[in-house]
């Protein structure tokens, strides 16, 4: 018979430790999680003191919405948009930073730069860029999709948004991938290079498995930040999802069906949904991602 | 170990004080009832000026004044009653409270059971009826003050309940802005039909003169006044939708206005879908064309981008002067909360009170630019007057979110964009039915 051993001091002092940001957090997302799938299956208004269950009509009814399948899908192809342009170009950016021998922090510091500005700032500066200085560059490059803002095309809209966003969000990746580059032993490339490898071998065989785990983490940053997208497409779009809802992503349905349409119940479904979608792909990325690469 | 003790027995601090924080937090934030809050906010507003005494007593009382307006002349005229109010009641501070977003940040204070004891609110609105109807807001019918405020505008903003629960205080519209100075250069009238108002944008059009600006990126109040304008009882019947009463499908009236509008927008400016309101009242106030359609808040921004602009406004004519409706309606207007303190209550009413008077109005009225709904005021910008005097014929119909839900009006909004893009009008009726039954289903 096994003797249980009894916890010790340390033990303790870790969980007494832990317990302030555990119960923080339970309050602030769990106990919040809790609530908001719980009025998701109610009528409530959001100023009502007063509300009844009603089971999952408001599910039914988001599936009768073409509103809610449009806003999925702008959201879904956000997503994929954002994920491909930021993983690539940071990608290549941090391969860039990382071969300069001279200027390095300096030249980090102005592709940072981006991150360091508000969401909105970032939106209203564009926004002046493509009303003002985009229709003179299709005028003077005769192209005619550039005649205008991209934002006042609804084929182009959603792909002006991606840009802005993703001029944002490089800045994070870049220096996680860095951080990865950095880790590579140098022997490893010189040994490579002795061999006679190329510089794609070398990236292929070398480079890319030692960061593959910097991938992943990067791949659900960026992913988790395209569903969840909310703040680029509400302020380039002048908080309408248009022109004509080509860039209504499901975080501006939700906002608006909460606090301008008072659905506040409807709004709590579609963010249920939006979780759902989120934790699926988190789970399945991380499976997939976490095959290979070097540890 | 003693080492170990002592660390144990500072994280076990940590975590209690982190458990006493939350469980005080929940307290006031769920379960406190909302006059306990009130009252909490009351007394240590009074804490703060240096008393808790209520304001009957002579005692000095600080009550929020939660005003939803941004705009900088709305605010300073606010701020010039305020002053004057205090003046004759030195022990009532009252602190004006203006953020972004506010209609969210209100609704959320509701959720939260912190309303602020007086705020202003759009008492037309759909939003504002379930505000009054779940006990928010604190009847004020009776109050000899209402007396002051127009009749018509007070019987738009009776409840459903019988009762009235905020003081009219200004009226808003949509109206046609137009350079008088263009207008008198090229010898052009008033239009006082929709037919003469295309002619004058054909005019205009052959004198390389931009007959129109539109802000298509915010189309709403467009959609909102040229519907109104060219579909009588357009409204009604699309209310009569939701219940399955009516149709708008092929509706000669509907298919007209969307046809107006599309008439309308070849006269406006190429890159309309990129412009959004600001942008289209600079490029007015600019002189970049002869005509905007606008609200009456887009006065103050016209002002402010360029003093000097002589500029008057006219009603968006229908087919005759006798059939036409203009979009006009309540603006935002002064309630106290029914959670308030008697204290803060009392207050609140001294404050509407003062608010009323004529005189104060009509201050406020001057400094604001907006026109007043208080009897015996006069709005000081003559060259509004055709749009003023319209309105004084009473052929007014509210904004549509007095007869239809908010979240359907706002839908309505995206199908209009998308039928100024696409140009189909069978569709877009269609599509403005669809969307006013899947919005309106509940």
């Amino acid at each position: 018979m096994k003797k249980r051993r009894p916890q010790s001091l340390d033990n303790y002092t870790f969980l007494f430790f832990t317990l302030p940001a555990v119960i923080l957090y339970t309050y602030f997302y769990i106990y919040s999680l809790i609530t908001g799938i719980g009025y998701s299956f109610t009528n409530w208004n959001g100023i009502d003191p007063t509300y009844e269950f009603n089971g999952l009509r408001n599910y039914a009814l988001l599936m009768q919405n073409p509103r809610f399948w449009n806003s999925l899908r702008v959201t879904l192809v956000y997503g994929v948009m954002l994920l491909f342009s930021v993983i690539i170009m940071s990608l290549l950016l941090a391969l860039c930073l990382d071969s300069l021998k001279r200027f390095k922090t300096f030249t980090k510091s102005i592709f940072f730069f981006p991150a360091m500005i508000s969401a909105v700032a970032i939106s209203l500066i564009w926004d002046q860029l493509f009303y003002r200085a985009v229709p003179v560059i299709g005028e003077t490059l005769g192209i005619a999709a550039l005649s205008q803002s991209p934002l006042a095309n609804p084929k182009l809209a959603l792909v002006g948004v991606v840009f802005v966003n993703a001029w944002q969000a490089v800045a994070m990746p870049t220096l996680i991938f860095l951080a990865g580059l950095q880790s590579i032993p140098a022997e490893m490339h010189e040994s490579a290079m002795i061999d006679g490898a190329s510089p794609f071998e070398r990236f292929r065989h070398i480079t890319f498995p030692y960061l593959l785990p910097t991938v992943t983490v990067n791949m659900v940053l960026t992913i988790k930040q395209g569903i969840t997208t909310f703040d680029f497409p509400f302020a380039l779009s002048a908080g309408t999802g248009g022109p004509a809802r080509s860039t209504e992503v499901i975080g501006i349905m939700i906002y608006n069906d909460a606090f301008q349409s008072m659905k506040f119940s409807m709004a709590n479904a579609e963010a249920v949904i939006l979780f759902i979608i989120i934790a699926f792909f988190s789970f399945i990325q991380i499976k997939v991602s976490s095959k290979g690469g070097v540890n | 170990m003693k080492k170990r003790v002592m660390l144990s027995a500072l994280s076990l601090l940590l975590a209690l004080s982190a458990l006493t924080a939350c469980s005080g937090g929940t307290g006031t934030a769920s379960s406190a009832p909302a006059s306990s809050a009130a009252s909490s906010a009351a007394s240590s507003a009074a804490d703060s000026s240096g008393a808790a005494a209520p304001a009957d007593s002579g005692a000095p009382i600080t009550v929020e004044f939660f005003q939803q307006q941004g705009e900088q002349a709305i605010q300073d005229g606010y701020r010039a009653i305020i002053e004057k109010f205090q003046k004759e009641y030195p022990n009532i501070t009252i602190e004006m409270n203006t953020v972004p977003e506010s209609a969210t940040v209100l609704t959320n204070r509701i959720a939260s059971n912190d309303i602020p004891a007086i705020f202003t609110d759009w008492p037309t609105q759909q939003q504002f009826k379930l505000k009054s109807a779940a006990g928010y807001v604190e009847p004020i019918t009776g109050e000899a003050f209402l007396s002051q405020s127009s009749e018509d505008a007070v019987e738009m903003t009776r409840q459903p309940d019988g009762e009235l629960y905020a003081l009219p205080y200004a009226r808003n519209y949509m109206t046609v802005y137009y350079n008088i100075d263009i207008f008198e250069a090229n010898g052009i009238e008033i239009p006082t039909t929709y037919d003469e108002l295309i002619q004058v944008c054909k005019d205009l059009q052959a004198k390389d003169i931009l007959p129109m600006y539109f802000a298509f990126k915010d189309v709403g109040h467009v959609f909102q006044a040229t519907n109104i304008c060219f579909v009588p009882g357009g409204v009604e019947q699309m209310a009569k939708v939701i219940t399955g009463e009516a149709t708008i499908v092929d509706d000669p009236a509907f298919v007209k206005f969307a046809e107006r509008m599309l008439e309308m927008a070849t006269y406006g400016n190429e890159d309309a879908f990129s412009v959004n309101n600001s942008l289209a009242q600079e490029s007015f106030a600019n002189g970049k064309c002869a005509m905007l359609l606008a609200g009456s808040y887009a006065r103050g921004n016209i002002v402010l981008a360029n003093p000097n602009l002589n500029f008057g406004a006219f009603a968006l004519p229908g087919d005759t002067v006798e059939s036409t409706t203009s979009l006009a309606g309540v603006n935002a207007a002064q309630c106290i909360a029914a959670t308030a303190t008697p204290e803060e209550k009392d207050a609140g009413l001294k404050f509407l009170e003062f608010l009323s008077r004529t005189e104060n109005a009509q201050e406020w009225s001057d400094i604001s630019g907006e026109p007043s709904c208080i009897k015996g005021t006069t709005f000081s910008d003559e060259r509004m007057s055709p749009m003023l005097k319209f309105l004084e014929r009473g052929q007014n119909h509210d904004w549509m979110a007095s007869t239809l839900p908010n979240n359907v009006v706002n839908d309505l909004y995206q199908v209009t964009q998308g039928f100024l893009m696409d140009q189909d009008i069978s569709k877009y009726l269609k599509d403005m039915e669809e969307s006013i039954k899947v919005n309106s289903a509940s």
